[in-house]
C-alpha cells in the first residue's frame, strides 16, 4: 500500500496545472458551500450587533398602553425587566447648509455610561445647553471640548457646548458624518418639550432566560405599560433569507461546474495512467485494488481542496461581514466567530463532491480490457447513444408542461425544477449536436473543409462537450443574475411610475406624533403644495394568530389615488375598497399572498395583535399585492391603527406639488429637517430604491464572476484534455497532409464552435429558466416577473468567445510542439 | 526514373545522455513503379527510415529526394502538401480517424486540400470496389475488423493518386489470411496502377510480395537485391 500512496502522491504533483485546477475547483465549491451556510448568521449578527450597540445592549422596549408620547415611569412595576433606561429623545438638525441630522438623547447623568467617556469632567454639572459627542464626530466635524454646536430643534435655534467626548461605542456606535447622536442634559430636553419628569423612550434588560418570558412577566404585572422586543431578529433573518436562496442557487451552479471539471480531469488522469494501471494488473492487482488507488487519489484532492475551501469559506464570510458592516467606511468591521461546524461540513462536502465526480470515470474503467489498457488502445471518442437524449427530453418536456400549469405546489418545487431541467438539458444537447453535425457534415464536408472537421470533432470529444457544458452553465449563471437584476429594475421602475407622489418625507425618529402633526400643518400652509394630497402611511409589524404580518396604515380617501400600483381603482376592487373605506365595521384588505399565509378569505374575522394590543377585524377583500412589500401585507385604516393599537409612528408623509418638486423640496427642506424628517423627491426615492436593489445584485454578481473564473479554468483544462486525448489523431491527420496551420485552425474553430453551440442551446433554455425563476422568486417572498433579456446575449457571446480563445492559447502552443512520429510510432 | 533517392543518410537520437545512431550512411534509390521491401530485426531503424522518406522526420545528415525534390529544402507546409498529394501512408495500426465514416476517412486528404468531393465520387467508388469496402462505406472504423480498417487506410492512401505509397508494417496487426489478402492488394496496386510502394516489415513472407528487398541491420544496409517472382 505504501508504494501505491507514494505513486499517487508523485502522480498528483506531476501535472501541476491540473493539480491546481482540481484543488481550485473543489476549494471554490466547498468555500461557497460554507459561505452560503454562514452568510445568514454573519449578516444577522452584524445587523443585530449594530442595533444592540445603538440601544446599549438593551433588549426590551417599554411603551404606554394609552399611546401617550410622554410619560413618567413612577408607576412601572419592575418585574421581568431590569436596568431601566428612560430617555427624552428628540430629532434635530445642525444649523448648517447640509442640515445634518442629529438624534438627541436627553439623559440624567446616572443613565450615562461613565466608562466610555474619553474627555470631559462634567459629571456633577451636566445641565442646560451642553452636549456629549462621539470621538468619531469630534474628529469628522472638528468639534472639540468647549466648541459650540448650533442646532435647530422643534423649530428653535439653540447652541450647545461640547462638554464631553465619548468613545465610538454604545449609543454612538452608528455615528456618521451626516447623521449622528448626541447626549444632552435631561433638563434641556425637558424644557424643549415643555414636559416635567417625563420620558418618550424607555428601554430595559430582561431578567429571565428568554426575552419572551421576561416580556410576559412584565406585561402581566403592568396594566399601563407594555413591553415588547426591541427588534425582531426573525424579521431580519427572513429578509436575509431571500439572499441565501440565491446563494444556494449559485452554489448549485458552481458545484455543477466543479463536477464537470473534476470529472473531465479525472477521466484524463485515468487515461494517462492506463499503462501503469495495466502494469498493476499484470502484476496481479485486482480491479478493486486499482479503484481503491484512484479513489484514494481523489480523496486526497478532496481533502486538500476541502481544507483550502474552509479558508475560502472563511474569506467569503469575512467579505459578507465586511459588506454588511454599516460602519465599514470608518474602518469598523464587525467581528464574527466562524462556526467550526461549517468548516467540518465544508470539508465533508469537498470529499463527497470529489468522490461523486470521479465515480463515473472510475466505474467507466470497468469496461476496459486489460490487454487494451496495457497496449493503450483505449478509445477516447464516444458514440452518443439515444437513451440520454430520450430521458433528458422526457424530463425537459415534463418540466416545460409543469411550468405552464398554474399549480401552487410548483412554486415550492421550483428550485428542483430548475436543477432537473438543467441536468436534462445537459443530457439532451450532445445528441442534438450529433444529429445536426451529421446532417451538416454529410452535405457540406467538401465545402466546409477544416471547418467541417472541427464541427465533427465536437460531437465525439467528451472534453469538448464538457467545454460546452461549462460555457452553458457559466452563461446561465450570468443570465440568471442579469435577468434578476434587470427584472428588479423593471419592477421598481414600473412600480414607481404608478405611485403618485411628488415628495416624500420620512425617517422620523422618536415617537412624537405631535411634532409630525405640526409639520403637516406647516406643509399645508405652503402655497406650492397641494394640501389635499398630503397623507401619511404607517407601517407596523403585527401578529395574526402567531403569524408575523406587515400592517400598512393608510388614509383610505387618499390612498387609492396615491397607490395606483395596486390598481385599487380597478372595477374588480371597487366593491372591496368601498367596504374598506365606508363600512361601519372595522375591516382590512389583505394581499392575496398574506391571505394565503393566514389561510383566510373575504368576510373572515382576523384577531390582530399590534403593539401588544388585540382587536378583531373583518377581511373586506383580497387584492393582488404584486411586489408591494414583497406581496404580503394588510391594509388598515390608519385611524384604527392609531386608535385601537396606539400605533402613532407614521413611516412616511407623501404629498403632491403644484410646481417643480425640486424647487418645492428646496423651499421646505429646512422646515422638514427641523422637525426631524428627511425629504426626497419622487425621482430621488426611485433612485435610492434602485441603488438598494443594485447592491443586492452586486453581491450576487460575485457568484457569476466565480462561475466565469471556474468556467475559464475548466475550459483551459478541457481544451488540453481534448488535445492530449487526440494527439495521435492529430498526428495521423498530419501524416496524410494536414499542415500545422490547418491543425491550429481546426483547434481554434473547435473552440469557437463550442461557444456557438453553447449559445444556441442556452438561449431557448433561458426562457424556461427565467420562467421557473419567476416561480422561485415567489417562493422566497420576492415575487418578480423575471424576463430574459435577450439583448444581452451578444455581449455574453463576445465575452465567452474571448474566454474560450484565451483558453485555446495553451493548446495552440502545445500543437506547435506536436511530434508526429512520437504519436504514431508503435515500437 | 527514380522515385526516391537516399544519399549518405544518418539519423541519431538522444537517449538520456547517450547519442544513439539509428541509421548510418544509407545510400540507395527506388525506381518508379517498383515495390521495395525493407526488412530487418526490431530496432534496426526500418520505421525511422520510412518516416524520413515520408518527410515526417528530419535526418541528422544526408539527403532524401522524392521525385527529385530534396526534402531538406522544403518547408513544413510544402512537406505537408507533398504528403497529401504525392505520398500515401499506410500504418500498422491503420490510424483511421475514429469519428469519421469509411468514406470520409478515405476522402480526408481531399477535404484537407479543399477539393470538390463530387469530382472524386467516381474515384471513391473505384477505390471502395478495389478494396472491397463498398458495403461498409457509411460505417465508422470501430465497426470494422482489422483487415477492413487496413483496406480503408489503403484506399485513403490512394485517393489522391500519389506516386509513392509508404507502408509501415501494413499487416503486422492482422491474421495471416487477412494479411495475405492485403499484400495481394498491394501487389495489384503496384502492378496495375504502377505505384511505387515501399514497405517495412518483419515478415519474410510479405517482403516477398515486393520487387526488391533492402536488408537493414543496426542501421546499415546489409544487402539490396531484386526479388525474382
Amino acid at each position: 500500500m505504501k508504494v501505491f500512496i507514494k505513486y499517487i502522491l508523485k502522480s498528483m504533483l506531476e501535472k501541476k496545472a491540473r493539480f491546481f485546477l482540481l484543488i481550485f475547483a473543489i476549494a471554490m465549491s466547498s468555500g461557497l458551500f460554507i459561505g452560503s451556510m454562514g452568510a445568514i448568521d454573519v449578516a444577522t449578527g452584524s445587523f443585530s450587533k449594530t442595533i444592540l450597540q445603538g440601544f446599549e445592549e438593551k433588549e426590551v422596549l417599554i411603551t404606554t398602553m394609552d399611546g401617550d408620547v410622554f410619560y413618567n415611569t413612577n408607576s412601572i412595576i419592575e418585574k421581568g425587566v431590569k436596568d431601566l433606561l428612560p430617555v427624552l429623545l428628540g430629532n434635530a438638525v445642525m444649523d448648517n447648509e447640509d442640515l445634518t441630522n442629529i438624534t438627541i438623547h436627553g439623559r440624567e447623568t446616572k443613565y450615562i455610561n461613565k466608562d466610555n467617556i474619553i474627555e470631559g469632567n462634567f459629571w456633577d454639572s451636566f445641565k442646560g445647553k451642553e452636549a456629549i459627542i462621539s470621538k468619531r464626530i469630534s474628529e469628522e466635524l472638528n468639534l472639540h471640548m468647549g466648541d459650540s454646536i448650533n442646532i435647530i430643534f422643534n423649530g428653535k435655534k439653540e447652541t450647545l457646548k461640547v462638554v464631553g467626548v465619548n468613545s465610538n461605542h454604545g449609543l454612538f456606535y452608528s455615528d456618521q458624518k451626516g447623521d449622528f447622536t448626541i447626549i444632552a442634559p435631561y433638563d434641556f430636553m425637558e424644557e424643549m418639550y415643555g414636559v416635567n419628569n417625563k420620558y418618550n423612550l424607555l428601554l430595559a434588560n430582561k431578567t429571565e432566560d428568554t426575552l419572551k418570558e421576561s416580556i410576559e412577566i412584565f406585561n402581566n404585572a403592568n396594566k399601563d405599560f407594555k413591553a415588547s422586543e426591541l427588534f425582531d431578529e426573525e424579521a431580519i433573518e427572513n429578509q436575509i433569507g431571500q439572499l441565501t436562496t440565491y446563494f444556494y442557487l449559485m452554489l448549485t451552479i458552481v458545484v455543477l461546474m466543479s463536477g464537470v471539471i473534476i470529472y473531465g480531469s479525472f477521466k484524463l488522469t485515468i487515461t494517462e495512467r492506463l499503462p501503469v494501471i495495466g502494469t498493476f494488473f499484470s502484476q496481479g492487482a485486482t480491479r478493486g485494488n486499482v479503484k481503491a488507488i484512484l479513489y484514494l487519489e481523489n480523496i486526497l484532492y478532496g481533502g486538500i481542496g476541502g481544507i483550502l475551501g474552509v479558508a475560502t469559506g472563511m474569506g467569503l464570510l469575512y467579505l459578507v461581514n465586511y459588506s454588511v458592516s454599516p460602519l465599514k467606511e470608518y474602518g469598523i468591521i464587525e467581528s464574527f466567530a466562524f462556526n467550526i461546524w461549517y468548516g467540518v461540513f465544508g470539508l465533508i462536502f469537498a470529499l463527497i463532491l470529489s468522490i461523486i465526480s470521479c465515480t463515473i470515470p472510475i466505474l467507466g474503467s470497468d469496461g476496459l480490457q486489460v490487454k487494451d489498457i496495457i497496449l493503450n488502445h483505449v478509445n477516447t471518442t464516444t458514440e452518443l447513444g439515444w437513451w440520454r437524449f430520450i430521458l433528458g427530453s422526457i424530463i425537459l418536456i415534463a418540466v416545460v408542461i409543469l411550468n405552464l400549469l398554474k399549480v401552487t405546489l410548483l412554486i415550492e418545487l421550483s428550485p428542483i425544477l430548475l436543477i432537473i431541467s438543467l441536468i436534462a438539458l445537459l443530457l439532451v444537447y450532445p445528441k442534438i449536436i450529433d444529429l445536426f453535425t451529421n446532417f451538416l457534415f454529410s452535405r457540406l464536408k467538401g465545402t466546409l473543409k477544416i471547418t467541417g472537421l472541427a464541427l465533427n470533432n465536437i460531437k465525439t470529444s467528451k472534453a469538448l462537450l464538457g467545454n460546452i457544458t461549462l460555457i452553458i452553465i457559466s452563461i446561465l449563471a450570468i443570465v440568471i443574475i442579469n435577468s434578476v437584476g434587470f427584472s428588479v429594475k423593471e419592477a421598481v421602475t414600473g412600480a414607481y411610475t404608478d405611485i403618485n407622489f411628488d415628495i416624500s418625507i420620512t425617517n422620523f425618529k422618536g415617537g412624537d406624533h405631535t411634532l409630525r402633526e405640526m409639520l403637516i400643518a406647516k406643509l399645508k400652509e405652503e402655497p406650492d403644495i397641494d394640501g389635499m394630497s398630503i397623507h401619511e402611511v404607517y407601517v407596523a409589524n403585527g401578529k395574526v394568530e402567531d403569524n408575523n404580518a406587515i400592517i400598512i396604515g393608510v388614509e383610505p380617501k387618499k390612498y387609492r389615488e396615491y397607490n395606483q400600483y395596486l390598481s385599487l381603482k380597478d372595477e374588480v376592487y371597487e366593491e372591496v375598497y368601498n367596504r374598506f373605506e365606508n363600512s361601519s365595521i372595522k375591516n382590512v384588505i389583505l394581499s392575496e399572498s398574506m391571505a394565503k399565509k393566514l389561510n383566510v378569505g373575504e368576510g373572515d374575522l382576523l384577531n390582530m395583535e399590534i403593539n401588544g394590543l388585540n382587536k378583531e377585524f373583518t377581511v373586506a377583500g383580497l387584492i393582488d399585492g404584486k411586489l408591494y412589500y414583497s406581496g404580503g401585507f394588510i391594509l388598515m385604516d390608519s385611524k384604527d391603527l392609531k386608535d385601537d393599537f396606539k400605533f402613532l409612528t407614521s413611516n412616511e408623509i407623501f404629498l403632491n406639488t403644484t410646481k417643480n418638486p425640486e424647487e418645492v423640496k428646496k423651499d421646505i427642506e429646512k422646515v422638514v429637517k427641523e422637525f426631524g424628517g428627511s425629504i426626497s423627491t419622487f425621482e430621488e426615492s426611485k433612485k435610492i430604491n434602485l441603488e438598494g436593489n443594485q447592491q443586492f445584485i452586486n453581491v450576487l454578481s460575485i457568484f457569476s464572476l466565480m462561475a466565469i473564473v471556474i468556467g475559464a479554468l475548466g475550459a483551459i483544462n478541457n481544451m488540453l484534455i481534448s488535445f492530449i486525448q487526440r494527439k495521435k489523431e492529430l498526428a495521423v491527420l498530419s501524416s496524410i497532409g494536414m499542415t500545422s496551420r490547418q491543425r491550429g485552425a481546426m483547434l481554434t474553430l473547435e473552440s469557437l464552435f463550442c461557444v456557438v453551440w453553447s449559445m444556441v442551446i442556452t438561449i431557448p433554455y433561458c426562457y424556461l429558466v427565467t420562467s421557473i425563476l419567476s416561480k422561485l422568486t415567489k417562493l422566497i417572498g420576492l415575487p418578480l416577473d423575471i424576463n430574459f433579456n435577450i439583448k444581452t446575449m451578444p455581449l455574453f457571446f463576445m465575452a465567452a468567445t474571448i474566454m474560450i480563445l484565451l483558453a485555446t492559447i495553451p493548446v495552440l502552443l502545445n500543437n506547435r510542439k506536436l511530434s508526429i512520429i512520437h504519436e504514431i510510432k508503435y515500437e | 526514373m527514380k522515385s526516391i533517392t537516399v544519399e549518405n543518410l544518418y539519423k541519431s537520437f538522444k537517449v538520456g545522455k547517450d547519442n544513439v545512431e539509428v541509421l548510418k550512411n544509407l545510400t540507395f534509390s527506388v525506381e518508379k513503379g517498383s515495390f521495395l521491401s525493407i526488412m530487418g530485426p526490431s530496432g534496426c531503424g526500418k520505421s525511422t527510415l520510412l518516416y524520413l522518406l515520408g518527410g515526417l522526420d528530419k535526418p541528422t545528415s544526408g539527403k532524401v529526394l522524392i521525385n527529385e525534390k530534396d526534402l531538406s529544402t522544403l518547408k513544413e507546409k510544402q512537406k505537408s502538401l507533398m504528403r497529401r498529394k504525392e505520398i500515401g501512408f499506410v500504418f500498422q495500426f491503420y490510424n483511421l480517424v475514429p469519428n469519421l465514416s469509411v468514406e470520409d476517412n478515405i476522402m480526408l486528404p481531399l477535404i484537407l486540400d479543399g477539393k470538390k468531393l463530387k469530382d472524386y465520387e467516381e474515384k471513391l467508388k473505384e477505390l471502395l470496389d478495389i478494396t472491397g469496402m463498398s458495403h461498409k462505406r457509411k460505417v465508422t472504423p470501430r465497426e470494422l475488423s482489422g483487415g477492413q480498417q487496413q483496406r480503408v487506410a489503403i484506399a485513403r492512401a490512394l485517393i489522391f493518386e500519389p506516386e509513392i505509397i509508404l507502408l509501415d508494417e501494413p499487416i503486422g496487426n492482422l491474421d495471416s489470411k487477412s494479411g495475405n489478402d492485403i499484400m495481394k492488394l498491394f501487389k495489384r496496386i503496384n502492378k496495375d496502377m504502377g505505384k511505387t510502394l515501399i514497405q517495412v516489415t518483419h515478415s519474410h513472407e510479405s517482403a516477398m510480395f515486393g520487387t526488391s528487398l533492402l536488408d537493414l541491420k543496426d542501421g546499415e544496409v546489409v544487402s539490396q537485391k531484386e526479388i525474382v517472382c
